[in-house]
């Protein structure tokens, strides 16, 4: 039985390939980039959310939990999360919660299920979507799962579901070809990611990646997050022309920061590395780098 | 020709003006008044009561075309720039009728014992146009003749004397009718002759030849077979304008079928003429959405409810406010035709792109669709709800035509087995040509009476579970009120679903007996002439359909409140049945106290129990399976109440067989002694239905799970549940419960696909509401097929915006408050064209009740 890590579905995107997007966001990321907007995708499993707006403070969980995770003073609820092991009692237990679903007051969000009986949770409304979208694999890194991930795109391509994937292109070569013959879109988010340690290796990684997807002749859609002091300098921009150019990639989306970055931190107990008010481009900035990419002969879209 | 590119003419705009604009008015004053009317009963006491009413239809039609009266009443009007003439008059299903009195005093004191008057005509049916046309009036009035004649010279012992009367009743009763729509018609060209005459300059010469064009349509139709498409429509027009006046509020049926044949074959790929025809048609709408109320204003002072005896049946919750803006007149295209090929053609598209520019809530439109239906149809009707963001509604032909073929397999006698496939041949060709009428339940195109029950099943199910009574705080009550019989108590699933089945099948039979009741009494209060003289056999046989005129009579019987039935069984079952051992249960006795008291501890002092019931509610709500989830567990509860309701119903018509149709003479005398005792139990000492109708005579009974429009009142009174609060609004039709869907449009769907909804051939009808922000036709198209592989039965689906709901509903509040109510008024005018699905059909927003609108809040869909 192959076993797929989740940790959420998006039952209809616009924003996530063409069309309609069923997308599944498959748990666990080796690149943590800071103005990541999931942090809790970033390990084996999610560290246990806590929307504090949602907690009615009955105690229920401090009472049910034996690991001290939980403590209430002077009215503030905190998590100690080094003592959490996410066995889920306290989701149990809570009054405003409930195992399944992430919208309570506490949640632990990292799914562990059978590959096909995710693509049969999935089916109803990739049936729906069949015509005018389909599936994206999205993440974390998708492809950290590619036994998995193959799986469930053989499954989707016998029902005739159009498939994309996402995916950073820093995974080896061997594991974009393990699944290509099953993948209709590439959605591919190339950076430059010397903002880290230079690592030249990657570099010459992702150019490899790059050439490969481009011979495989399907549609390939570069998705391009504009964050302020990380990824939009002249230099980065330049570089990103010229990669696309390699892989004669024409179309390109510009992802403005997510302005809703902050709230998985909140909720996972991560301090974020960057302040959303700092790395948020102004729209000016936004047009002028879309009309950037479109002086170079790119198709420009840019998300809101 | 591309014809999804063809627009409303100017004409068409300020005619939809003109009626946005008399919609906004008090229209109190163009109401009938009783007044009006000479008093049928007394000018004709000697007569029958299918001849006093014939001459009631008389005297409506003629008032309307009265020009004192229309002083008020604006019956007898042609507006500027109209092609089609004739005004319906002011009337709904919730505000009621207004029609002359035929009733003797006697006949209405002793009515007041079954709940009838002259206005408790069911209406709920459709016409096949396709009569009328062929025929006209002139013919109907010659066949009528005939058969006076032919009766008259038969001998006596070929027909019994009450049976001649009857007969010769009946078609003097047609005659007086049809007559009178023809004067109504006269008088139509009349006034456009007239008014043509008033147009003497010469820049009127256009509107003057329209008018001359009107005055020879009316003079012609309905007497005559058309020999136009305005003719056709025009003499359609004018019918349903009489049936309507006579309170028959009726579907306009299949009228793609019907028209195509009178579109002219030469100038099909004209697109002018084309144009011409939708144009035509789209003035047709307007004419038929006359009596639209687009004010909440005025409406108490247009109240002409009579004693709940408006729909003809057992009295039952009607939400009054909810059926203002509704006429029961639907029209329904696509589909396949009686031979069961695609029936799909130019009319249907000519018909949707009117209704599509058009986008008025009434008449109401459904498409007929299967999984052959040609793409250009989907995408047509894609496109057209993207555009008019609820129109049209879908009914799901590969689940619809095999439930009533079903149900009229019921019809073959088991000891008989000649000519059964030829009888079968005929049984599919009938279900192949469905309709529905207008509310949504479906019946056969123009040849079948149709009468129903309504049962909540959140009663049946507080029965089960409480010993065979409601849960009911009142102590005087004690246990609660005593709806069914006492019944052990339950001890676990399986144990309660046994029980479960005995109180079904005790309301089932209350209602479904009482369907029988129909033709026990309403040839003595309720004939319909005018209708009968184009409904099926009617004529043929000599008998009004409420004397058993018709072949098919059906009988349905709709189970209201069945996606909270299956939510809260499936809780309970998960927290009381499941967990019996286990610590973090309830039990039984817990759970139906919690519900009683609407999850609150009876003292502010007992935290444990309050504890305990937030707790309780908290797990109902958010931790236990919900119906369109596609949960194994809700498709198992769900296919469970589907089966019971469909076994209850065919059990109770066994026995309502045996003790009033089939006539005991032939019995054994033991057996003949028993069903008369068993009848006049019933409380009825007639004679069997086949004996007083023809050996043939039969009803066909049908299930079916729905709510209407009336799923607040529905809720009132009803216990708290699984989703709801104590009397809070019961979950419309066979849709998810608003705010319970956690995961997508295609789940309910898959859903519907675990449940075998062609067992409900009285229909079952989804109706969902998507965001706007997914308003794109490919989209709209996908959810669409999805309804239709997943075997959905019928489906309503609006597109709206929660926040625009939002700023109505806080108007709509203000308004409701004596302080600023001309100021909201005044501002919610700008909403009109917002119209949404309620309980199947769809209404202007504005005009709904506030419960209504809350509940319609929380529908909205964002995946």
């Amino acid at each position: 039985m192959i076993k797929i890590r989740y940790f959420d579905i998006a039952w209809l995107s616009k924003v996530d390939g063409p069309g309609k997007r069923v997308v599944l966001f498959l748990q666990g990321c080796h690149l943590k980039c800071p103005w990541c907007h999931s942090p809790h995708s970033w390990e084996f499993q999610s560290p246990i959310l806590f929307n504090e707006t949602r907690c009615i403070s009955c105690y229920k969980c401090v009472e049910i939990c034996d690991n001290n995770a939980h403590i209430i003073a002077d009215g503030v609820h905190k998590i100690q999360r080094s003592n959490c092991i996410k066995c889920g009692k306290c989701i149990e237990a809570c009054p405003a919660s409930r195992i399944g679903l992430n919208s309570g007051a506490l949640s632990l969000p990292t799914q562990d299920e059978d590959a096909s009986t995710v693509f049969k949770l999935l089916l109803p409304q990739l049936e729906v979507v069949k015509d005018c979208g389909g599936i994206t694999l999205s993440g974390g890194e998708a492809l950290l799962q590619k036994e998995e991930v193959l799986k469930i795109l053989r499954d989707c391509k016998s029902h005739g579901i159009h498939t994309a994937i996402e995916s950073s292109l820093t995974l080896p070569t061997e594991v974009y070809s393990y699944v290509s013959n099953f993948v209709d879109c590439w959605l591919i988010g190339i950076r430059d990611i010397s903002f880290q340690d230079s690592d030249k290796n990657t570099d010459e990684l992702m150019l490899k990646n790059i050439k490969y997807i481009s011979s495989l002749d399907k549609e390939v859609i570069v998705r391009f997050p504009v964050i302020k002091g990380s990824t939009e300098s002249k230099n980065q921009l330049e570089r990103l022309v010229s990669f696309m150019n390699i892989g004669k990639f024409k179309k390109i989306e510009i992802l403005p920061c997510n302005q809703d970055m902050e709230h998985y931190y909140k909720l996972c107990g991560i301090e974020p590395l960057l302040q959303v008010e700092q790395i948020t481009p102004s729209n000016t900035e936004i047009k002028s780098i879309a009309d950037f990419f479109r002086m170079n002969g790119f198709n420009v879209k840019v998300i809101n | 020709m591309n014809i999804s590119t063809f627009e409303s003419t100017n004409r068409v705009k300020k005619l939809k003006e003109a009626l946005y604009t008399q919609g906004k008015k008090d229209r109190s004053s163009e109401w009938f008044s009783r007044s009006d009317f000479d008093n049928i009963a007394k000018l004709h006491s000697d007569k029958t009561v299918i001849i006093r009413r014939a001459y009631a239809i008389k005297e409506m039609l003629s008032k309307m075309t009265d020009k004192t009266v229309s002083e008020r009443t604006l019956t007898y009007n042609i507006n500027d720039d109209e092609l089609i003439v004739g005004v319906l008059p002011m009337g709904s299903n919730g505000l009621g009728k207004v029609f002359p009195l035929y009733l003797t005093e006697d006949e209405q004191r002793m009515g007041s014992i079954t709940n009838r008057d002259e206005f408790s005509l069911l209406g709920h049916n459709t016409v096949n146009y396709d009569t009328l046309l062929d025929k006209g009036l002139n013919g109907l009035i010659k066949e009528a003749k005939e058969k006076i004649d032919h009766l008259s010279n038969q001998s006596d012992s070929e027909i019994e004397d009450d049976e001649r009367q009857n007969k010769i009743d009946f078609y003097h009763s047609v005659i007086i009718s049809l007559k009178a729509v023809r004067d109504y018609a006269n008088k139509f060209a009349d006034l456009a002759g007239e008014k043509a005459k008033e147009l003497d300059k010469p820049e009127d010469k256009k509107r003057r030849d329209k008018l001359l064009e009107i005055e020879r349509i009316c003079r012609k139709v309905p007497m005559n077979k058309p020999e136009s498409f305005h003719e056709a429509l025009q003499s359609i027009y004018t019918f349903h304008v009489a049936l309507h006046a006579s309170m028959n509020y009726i579907s306009l049926g299949r009228l793609d079928q019907v028209l195509v044949n009178y579109l002219d074959k030469n100038r099909i790929n004209d697109e002018n003429y084309i144009n011409e025809c939708i144009e035509l048609f789209e003035c047709f709408i307007i004419k038929a959405a006359w009596r639209l109320n687009l004010t909440t204003e005025y409406l108490v002072e247009q109240d002409h409810i009579d004693h709940y005896a408006s729909l003809g049946i057992h009295p039952y919750y009607l939400d009054q406010r909810a059926g203002v803006n509704n006429f029961l007149q639907n029209i329904i295209v696509g589909g396949k035709n009686p031979d069961g090929e695609d029936a799909t053609n130019m009319m249907t598209y000519m018909i949707l792109k009117a209704f599509e520019n058009v986008n008025l809530s009434t008449p109401g439109i459904y498409v007929r669709i299967h999984n052959d239906s040609p793409e250009d149809l989907k995408k047509a009707v894609a496109r057209m709800l993207s555009k008019t963001k609820n129109l049209p509604g879908i009914l799901n032909d590969d689940v619809l035509i095999p439930a009533l073929y079903n149900s009229l397999l019921e019809l073959n006698n088991i000891s008989e087995t000649s000519n059964l496939e030829e009888k079968n041949a005929e049984y599919q060709r009938i279900a192949n040509d469905y309709c529905v009428d207008g509310c949504w339940e479906p019946i056969f195109n123009g040849i079948s009476d149709w009468t129903f029950g309504m049962i909540n099943g959140m009663q049946i199910l507080q029965c089960a579970l409480n010993r065979g009574a409601t849960l009911d705080t009142n102590p005087g009550m004690l246990r609660g009120d005593k709806l069914s019989f006492i019944s052990d108590e339950v001890t676990g699933y399986n144990d309660f679903k046994e029980i479960f089945k005995k109180h079904m099948q005790f309301f089932v039979d209350q209602s479904a007996f009482g369907l029988y009741e129909y033709y026990m009494l309403d040839e003595f209060v309720n004939p319909s002439p005018l209708f009968s003289a184009v409904l099926g056999t009617c004529m043929e046989r000599g008998r009004d359909k409420s004397w058993g005129g018709t072949k098919y009579n059906i009988a349905g019987t709709i189970l209201i409140g069945v996606p909270d039935m299956i939510n809260t069984i499936a809780a309970i079952k998960k927290w009381v049945f499941d967990k019996k051992d286990d610590k973090d249960g309830y039990t039984l006795e817990e759970v139906l106290n919690a519900m009683r008291s609407d999850f609150k501890a009876p003292s502010v002092d007992e935290f444990a129990l309050q504890n305990k019931y937030d707790k309780m509610k908290a797990d109902f709500r958010l931790n236990s399976p919900k119906f369109g989830s596609n949960d194994p567990e809700t498709s198992e509860i769900g296919n469970f109440i589907i089966e019971t309701l469909k076994n209850a119903v065919m059990t109770s018509k066994k026995l309502a067989d045996r003790v009033f149709l089939k006539s005991p003479e032939d019995l054994p005398q033991k057996e003949a002694i028993e069903i008369l005792r068993l009848r006049r139990i019933a409380g009825y000492y007639g004679d069997s239905l086949q004996k007083k109708f023809g050996k043939d005579f039969n009803m066909i009974f049908t299930a079916g799970c729905g709510t209407f429009e009336q799923y607040p009142l529905q809720g009132l009174g009803i216990v708290a549940s699984s989703d709801r609060n104590s009397g809070d609004p019961l979950t419309a039709n066979f849709s998810p419960t608003p705010g319970t869907i956690t995961h997508s449009i295609g789940h309910i769907f898959e859903s519907l696909k675990s449940l075998a909804m062609n067992r409900l051939a009285a229909g079952a009808i989804t109706d969902l509401c998507i965001d706007e922000s997914l308003n794109d036709e490919d989209y709209i198209l996908g959810i669409l097929n999805k309804f239709i592989t997943s075997m959905g039965n019928m489906m309503t689906l609006a597109i709206g915006n929660r926040e625009e709901y939002q700023t109505i509903y806080e108007l709509s509040v203000a308004a409701s408050k004596i302080t600023d109510k001309k100021a909201a008024y005044e501002k919610l005018e700008k909403y009109k064209d917002i119209n949404v699905r309620v309980g199947g059909w769809q209404a202007p927003f504005i005009s709904m009740s506030l419960a209504q609108q809350e509940n319609y809040i929380n529908r909205v869909l964002t995946k």
